[in-house]
């Protein structure tokens, strides 16, 4: 799951920088792209980009922890704590989000 | 599953430096991210609800934050960060298949290459806003 969601993240920052290259082709263009990429499909979207960016986050944590030693007797329920902490902060950046997807 | 690329090599060995530095940008990134999240896309939510802008990512609002030199050193640091964990950990899970040295090769020349356009793309992006 992390190698998935690493290597779903790196695709999504070279679109990222893909897009805010429009900047060099003036300030017209790059509004013009930025309203398509904000518009509320995306807005609904990006609420699973932020899961896939707290999971990923959460879990490389638990990953270094392992790495210096803490938690390893208790693997299941650190592994629980990544998904609650997950859902947790998916659910509270969705409900951020209602403003830009019903509009 | 202790970590997900393989055993932690030992001090000394080629891989250390990779594998410790891709756990310090990681936890960078962490804060980074998160941050660059809260800040560049739902702290203006407010903004666009009282009609003040049409989108939370405006060109004149991201001028204005690029103006500070904290926001110029923050967002060269995302992008460097980024795009050195993401490639890292493409390349790490491509060794994993055990390329020939030749292979290998290929495989950190390209995703170097790849880097460095993407850098460039985005430098000059940010750049736009700054000078």
């Amino acid at each position: 799951m992390q190698r998935v969601t690493g290597v779903l993240l790196t695709g999504y920052l070279l679109l990222h920088i893909a897009v805010i290259s429009t900047s060099q082709l003036g300030a017209d263009t790059f509004d013009d792209t930025l309203k398509f990429v904000q518009h509320p499909v995306f807005a609904a979207l990006n609420i699973v980009l932020i899961a896939i960016v707290l999971y990923h986050s959460f879990n490389g944590v638990r990953v270094v922890l392992f790495d210096v030693g803490i938690g390893i007797r208790r693997q299941a329920s650190a592994f629980w704590t990544c998904v609650a902490l997950t859902i947790a902060g998916t659910g509270a950046s969705a409900v951020l989000s209602i403003p830009l997807i019903f509009r | 599953m202790a970590s997900h690329t393989g055993e932690t090599p030992a001090r000394g060995t080629p891989g250390f430096w990779l594998w410790f530095f891709q756990r310090i940008s990681g936890l960078l990134l962490l804060f980074l991210v998160l941050t660059h999240g809260s800040i560049t896309h739902f702290l203006p939510i407010g903004d666009v609800q009282a009609g003040i802008q049409d989108e939370p990512v405006v060109y004149e609002v991201v001028k204005q934050r690029l103006a500070q030199a904290f926001f110029v050193f923050f967002d060269f640091a995302l992008l460097i960060l980024a795009l050195y964990h993401g490639l890292n950990g493409i390349r790490n899970i491509l060794l994993e298949w055990r390329p020939t040295a030749r292979r290998q090769r290929m495989v950190t020349a390209s995703l170097w290459i790849l880097g460095l356009v993407s850098f460039s793309f985005g430098a000059r992006a940010l750049l736009v806003f700054i000078l």
